[in-house]
């Protein structure tokens, strides 16, 4: 406990330097302008902001980046409220009671509520995060490369199971994703792969590449073919304090969401996308009148909003300790992170402490100026709503250009991404759900990595990866879990915690 | 019969990839003296879509799911042309194969054209409102990215020296 009081204490000096909570503000400020935006999510936004964060140093720029990380989520869920168009997957669970409490002229206590809940998840999971990740680090810094590579597969097969949609085709996109990490001369032996000969593959594909073309691009293109329904509340937002009322109905869904976002954040599939869902579930099951929800029942909005923050809080926790990013957010991090000369896992806690504690000091510092920056501001984010999509879309699209530009300041990575945002546009026309595509993307290299790492003795075969005790228990496990997942008992019951 | 076209196309894609990715690292050793060949993952992964493929194919054989529905093309050409103009443009191309080079133009111009096309992309731009919004934007975009956050991206045409 005392450790983890220092540790903080560390953290804080760090993140509470000029510098850096002005950086700190300006990634949740920015990031909730463009979250905001209806269509735009925080993958589009972080991938979009990027580039702004290339000239600062390694920790103001991962500073701003989960800044702009929660930013991006809380304007979602504004937009959620106030517009009912989810910005991503785990906010659409607030456009059912958020969008009712805006219809019933209470939009100001569904943002107000909104933001205290996900605040006090947020302070609840930061200190979830700084507990764990000694103990975390401690676990992986014993990792062999053969339990990385299992804790990876697991990973990826938890990705799967806890996708939206068709399973086959989430396997399918993670299965992609990982074929395009592949991509580029090969590090130990210098042979080309799946470069068509071109020498500007050789150095594998940019992640930004894919990131702006999938989430960028492609979203625009299938955003300008749905004409837009966009239902932005009319008059009143009302007040923005909850009644005390409004208090006792939220405290106890707010503390369930929590601790149901927190754990399931931690896990090294995406369980956060689950959290909101799994919360509102909960509430509704419990409830004393479950026909409230849907109609504007403020549990409805406090227990998944806590559960959604808290969730992308502790989702930090895998990427920072063992180095393997949970979700396609965190797979985005850690192309940050390469950026800028670091590699994600248990050296950064034990190589640069100040960074890893400023951090995760400044998660807490940035719940906080949400909290400050959003309430205020609630005016300024309805009238963002009403800019038109036709204004916006060739902005966002001069944003990707200029940022991929900006990145090796090659004409030809810009063309690469047109290229994926056809790519990103058929895959979307299809029914594909591109997120674990990203993920695959990321996670392929590292596997690669460690798989080499754990074959490399001599007389080594494939079956050597379960000489690992811990190593073959992963694998088992994930094995297990592929195989539950496709049978249909569980298949359904899946697909009516994603109907609610 | 096919009974969700939707992933009836899905998977044929998705073989078709696996087919054309296989092929590329055929050549490539699966094993190598020091374990795993440059061929390894990427002939596994290829495999493993090929099967994926299979499986999405056969179930929309049997299950009902999503028809198949209209690609905008025209927003397509438009959208992917505008971002190709700024790739030509930004800070010019020389393609020796057809013996073309297209001028550098910096964001100054490049900018505003690229808005400009990308905007004919949606049916309710209207062209003055466009126009000034596309100088707006790059006044901006030059402002935050040059001057405050000093990244090199060409701004003018070398011929006005930048």
């Amino acid at each position: 406990m005392l450790e983890v009081i220092s540790n903080l204490a560390l953290g804080f000096s760090v993140a509470l330097t000029p510098t850096n909570l002005v950086l700190c503000f300006l990634g949740c400020l920015i990031g909730t302008l463009i979250g905001v935006l209806p269509g735009v999510g925080p993958i589009a936004t972080i991938a979009m902001l990027l580039p702004i964060t290339f000239g600062l140093d390694p920790i103001g720029a991962l500073i701003m980046l989960s800044g702009i990380y929660y930013g991006a989520q809380y304007g979602g869920s504004t937009t959620a409220i106030l517009v009912n168009i989810p910005g991503e997957a785990t906010s659409v669970v607030t456009t059912l009671d958020g969008h009712q409490m805006a219809k019933n002229g209470r939009a100001g206590v569904a943002l107000g509520t909104a933001a205290l809940a996900s605040f006090a998840a947020g302070t609840f999971a930061t200190l979830v995060v700084a507990g764990l990740a000694v103990p975390m680090t401690g676990l992986a810094l014993k990792f062999g490369p053969s339990d990385r590579f299992a804790l990876m597969v697991l990973g990826l097969v938890f990705a799967v199971v806890l996708a939206r949609g068709s399973i086959i085709k989430a396997l399918a996109m993670i299965v992609f994703g990982v074929l395009l990490s592949t991509v580029g001369t090969d590090g130990e032996t210098g042979e080309d792969r799946l470069t068509f000969g071109l020498a500007q593959f050789a150095d594998g594909i940019e992640f930004a590449v894919i990131a702006m073309g999938i989430f960028g691009f492609a979203e625009i293109l299938k955003n300008l073919e749905s004409p837009e329904a966009r239902d932005v509340v009319r008059g009143e937002i009302g007040p923005l304090l909850p009644s005390r009322q409004d208090i006792k109905d939220s405290a106890g869904p707010t503390a369930r969401g929590t601790l149901l976002g927190s754990f399931l954040g931690i896990l090294p599939g995406n369980g956060a996308v689950l959290a909101p869902f799994a919360s509102y579930t909960l509430e509704k099951r419990i409830a004393k009148d479950p026909s409230r929800f849907g109609r504007g029942a403020i549990e409805g909005v406090a227990g998944p909003e806590a559960a959604n923050n808290a969730g992308a809080q502790t989702s930090f926790i895998p990427l920072l300790t063992l180095g393997i990013p949970p979700n396609a957010v965190m797979a985005l991090m850690v192309g940050a992170m390469t950026i800028h000369g670091l590699i994600p896992g248990p050296q950064i806690m034990t190589k640069q402490p100040d960074l890893f504690w400023g951090l995760i000091a400044s998660m807490w510092l940035g719940n906080l100026m949400l909290l400050v920056i959003n309430l205020p501001l609630v005016g300024l984010w309805v009238r963002l709503l009403k800019v038109p999509y036709r204004l916006m879309f060739p902005a966002i699209l001069l944003f990707c250009c200029i940022g991929i530009y900006s990145i090796g300041n090659k004409p030809e990575d810009v063309m690469l991404t047109a290229a994926f945002g056809f790519i990103g546009y058929s895959l979307l026309k299809l029914g594909f759900e591109p997120a674990p595509l990203l993920l695959g993307f990321v996670l392929g290299k590292l596997m690669e990595e460690n798989l080499r790492q754990s074959l490399s003795k001599a007389g080594a075969t494939l079956l050597s990866l379960f000489d690992s005790p811990l190593a073959a228990s992963l694998l088992g496990f994930s094995a297990l879990l592929l195989l539950i997942a496709v049978l249909p008992s569980v298949r359904k019951s899946r697909e009516e915690v994603f109907q609610e | 019969m096919v009974k969700s076209p939707q992933d009836f196309a899905a998977g044929l894609l998705m073989i078709a990839i696996a087919i054309v990715a296989w092929l590329m690292v055929l050549p490539l050793p699966f094993t190598a003296p020091a374990g795993v060949g440059s061929g390894m993952l990427p002939k596994a992964v290829s495999v493993l879509l090929g099967g994926l493929g299979v499986a999405i194919v056969a179930t929309s054989l049997t299950s009902n799911g999503e028809r198949l529905t209209r690609w905008s093309l025209r927003e397509i050409a438009l959208v992917l042309g505008a971002i190709m103009v700024f790739a030509l443009t930004i800070r010019g191309f020389a393609m020796p194969a057809i013996g073309v080079t297209v001028p550098a133009l910096g964001l100054a111009v490049a900018g505003p054209l690229t808005i400009l096309i990308a905007a004919q992309a949606d049916r309710s731009t209207r062209f003055v409102e466009a126009f000034i919004f596309a100088i707006v934007l790059t006044t901006a975009c030059i402002v935050l990215f040059r001057l405050m956050l000093r990244l090199p991206i060409p701004v003018f045409p070398p011929l006005l020296g930048y």
